[in-house]
């Protein structure tokens, strides 16, 4: 006889054992289906009605922040980029429809990112209108990145399978920029193909959390922490002598964290010691470059013209915007070099305001949170580590760039995920998107079935 | 009416709207994520087969091994600090052997750093052994060849009684006191060892490869041990050549238990 009751939250799950006519009260573990799903047709799926609601939010939202974007375009200009603003829309509503409608999968990551995302596409419109094509081409490319890592990383063979060779092609490409690439504002970390131009780095971070991160077996294998290492080692080392130090250091923290999360005892005292060490040695040996790199540090207002203008500059501006801004097109930190790149969380500051600029920190935050609070429900210890080094290496890279712009820390041109203009940065942003993604038993639904449907007693 | 500063309020206000929203938007997207109300489920368990204790497992990775923070710490110096990893992976269990000292014996095979387990199997690491039991992913091979005389179900003296009705003979039995299986004696002759040519396997490392001995001489059976490492005892004193076996004695192999029961009714 099959039972239904309702619970307090609105929810109905169905048990189909027989009650026994003694026990009053059915326990809550037993054939338990939690309130987010419901079962129908025999399977176990996911509710969808608040992602509707949420992508209507969205896309009015999106809508306002677009419109306001449109102030001090030309007349030529104008119709391109509303098409381009129009294009990005429906993207974002096939993938609801795909992800969200078929696959009835959860939303809440991809729409943080299409809200990030959006934030960039709006600067570039109404900063560098030209270059909005591109930069829409990267959050797309982006978009695919992401949902491809999701579903490459959904089997666990697959996973362990393709570290080795990942590995050996991320070191492999960072190889071949040093030897490759040329000098672009001082760091060497650019490769010029044709009318494209990516900075390998930013593909080398997804890979390197991939590499880094291990399921059970290997991590309870104490061996295989020294060819980790050795990995990790080599990487900082090609990056330092890229002179690209903003990107190596985040390099360096996200193997801290890798580390301690890999093994999480005595050995990461070791581990540390060793790589400080590294750390020390390698500043010593490259003093001189090091040295007048990081000359203006804490000297800005000294070389207010000189070296110090694009910090002095963004203190000034970000904080002139108030909590609110001054409205996207009216601000003055946009005529500064690299304001969509580097200086770009001051524009968000001066134009969108601080609260703004506060909510994209808060969901870096979140991010992280999530990460930490979802490896104790992880199928295996590889998803618990990535999202853990990937939410860290992302807030690292924010706090990099937001305290280097405001000179709270030495400035390493490192880009703001999601909202700095670049192409590499926007995929890297969502391939690390894509760890936290995977983290969540809830996008696998075979998985889930099979967690939540087994109806024999052990 | 100042249009111009009307405009200026309603910007200040559209300004006001949209950082408001988009923190709001941000922070309830992202919260949502931790709306979690799972339980743990129980989708496998491991049974000591010493001492019958159970450990659940509701993770798809559980590590086994002597140090404290390993999943499931078994308290056995013959066991390493981190022995075994046991994880769901692709259509079934599998077990790795993480570098032990030892080895790890599955069914009695020695295992060559990773193998499948199935529901049923018999893991053994070091003097620990454990049963591994999950209901959804059995083993498709038959048993092992002693199939006919070795059958593994609850102790009852009805079963014996059964097996005297099917058979037309008294067949007597051995209880194992761990799981409270038990092994029906059809043959006249029994081997009991950890080798795998024997009657009754014992993957467990304190028994010999060919233990003891159980041979029937008309109506009784007799208890005879084969030079073993750990000895053999009947119900606490060493078995020295043949002894006679009774109702209720207790055999000790190298640590197993079993206690005997004669089935001498219809002879």
């Amino acid at each position: 006889m099959a039972e239904q009751r309702k619970t307090t939250r609105g929810s109905v799950y169905a048990a189909d054992t027989p009650r026994r006519a003694s026990s009053a009260r059915r326990k809550k573990h037993k054939n338990y289906i939690p309130p987010d799903l419901e079962i129908k047709k025999g399977k176990i799926r996911e509710k969808i009605g608040k992602w509707f609601v949420l992508m209507v939010f969205l896309t009015v939202l999106e809508l306002a922040m677009d419109l306001s974007a449109l102030n001090r375009l030309t007349e030529e200009e104008l119709p391109g980029v509303v098409l381009l603003f129009g294009i990005y829309l429906a993207a974002q509503w096939v993938y609801y429809i795909v992800a969200g409608l078929v696959l009835r999968r959860r939303m809440e990551l991809e729409l943080a990112g299409f809200l990030l995302s959006n934030v960039s596409l709006v600067i570039t419109a109404s900063v560098y209108p030209d270059r909005l094509r591109t930069q829409l081409i990267a959050v797309i490319g982006g978009i695919l990145v992401f949902a491809f890592l999701t579903w490459f990383m959904g089997n666990v063979n697959r996973v362990t399978v393709s570290r080795m060779p990942i590995g050996i092609a991320a070191v492999g490409l960072l190889a071949l920029t040093l030897v490759l690439a040329e000098y672009n504002n001082g760091a060497k970390n650019w490769l010029y193909l044709g009318p494209l131009s990516i900075q390998p780095s930013e593909i080398v971070k997804v890979a390197f959390v991939f590499v880094g991160a291990a399921t059970l077996d290997k991590l309870q294998n104490t061996r295989s922490i020294a060819k980790y290492v050795i990995f990790a080692m080599v990487c900082v080392g090609l990056l330092f002598l890229m002179l690209d130090f903003g990107t190596a250091l985040i390099f360096f923290a996200t193997f801290l964290i890798i580390a301690f999360l890999r093994s999480g005892d005595i050995k990461t005292i070791v581990l540390i010691c060793t790589a400080a060490l590294m750390g020390g040695i390698f500043i010593i040996l490259y003093k001189p470059y090091v040295a007048s790199r990081f000359s203006t540090y804490r000297h800005i207002w000294e070389y207010i013209d000189a070296g110090g203008m694009q910090q002095t500059r963004t203190i000034i501006y970000s904080l002139s915007g108030g909590l609110f801004g001054v409205g996207l097109g009216n601000g003055k930190l946009r005529h500064v070099f690299a304001a969509t790149e580097d200086l770009v969380f001051g524009v968000v500051c001066e134009e969108l305001g601080m609260l703004t600029a506060v909510a994209i920190m808060i969901a870096y935050v979140l991010f992280l949170v999530y990460a930490i609070r979802g490896a104790k429900y992880a199928r295996s210890s590889f998803y618990a580590i990535a999202a853990c080094s990937a939410a860290g290496m992302m807030l690292f890279q924010a706090m990099l760039n937001v305290f280097g712009v405001t000179d709270v820390l030495p400035f390493t041109g490192v880009t703001l995920p999601f909202i700095s203009r670049g192409g590499s940065s926007m995929l890297c942003s969502w391939g690390l998107l894509a760890f936290l993604k995977s983290l969540d038993i809830r996008t696998y639904p075979k998985v889930m079935r099979e967690l939540y449907q087994q109806k024999e007693r052990i | 009416m100042d249009w111009q500063s009307l405009g200026a309020y309603g910007g200040l206000i559209f300004r006001v709207l949209l950082s408001v929203s988009i923190l709001f938007f941000l922070v309830i997207s992202l919260l949502l994520l931790f709306n979690r109300n799972y339980g743990k489920n129980v989708i496998a368990r491991f049974i000591n087969a010493m001492s019958g204790e159970t450990v659940d497992i509701s993770s798809w990775e559980v590590s086994l091994g002597r140090a404290k923070t390993c999943d499931i710490v078994l308290n056995n110096p013959t066991v390493s600090r981190f022995h075994a990893v046991v994880v769901r992976r692709g259509k079934g269990w599998m077990i790795f052997d993480t570098n032990s000292k030892s080895g790890i014996l599955v069914n009695g095979k020695k295992i060559d750093k990773r193998a499948f387990i199935y529901d049923g199997d018999i893991i053994s690491m070091g003097t620990s052994v454990l049963t591994f039991r999950s209901p959804l992913f059995k083993r498709e091979q038959p048993q092992k060849k002693s199939d006919t005389a070795y059958q593994k179900i609850p102790a009852e003296r009805k079963v014996v009684a059964a097996a005297r009705r099917d058979s037309g003979r008294a067949i007597s039995a051995l209880v194992n006191l761990a799981d409270q299986s038990l092994v029906l004696l059809f043959a006249e002759d029994y081997i009991i060892g950890r080798a795998n040519d024997c009657d009754i396997v014992l993957p467990v490392m304190t028994v010999s490869k060919h233990h003891a001995r159980l041979l029937r001489q008309g109506t009784v059976w007799r208890l005879e041990d084969l030079r073993s490492r750990a000895g053999t005892q009947l119900n606490g004193t060493d078995v020295i050549g043949s002894v006679p076996l009774r109702d209720g004695d207790v055999i000790d192999t190298g640590g197993v238990y079993f206690r005997f029961i004669a089935d001498y009714m219809n002879e």
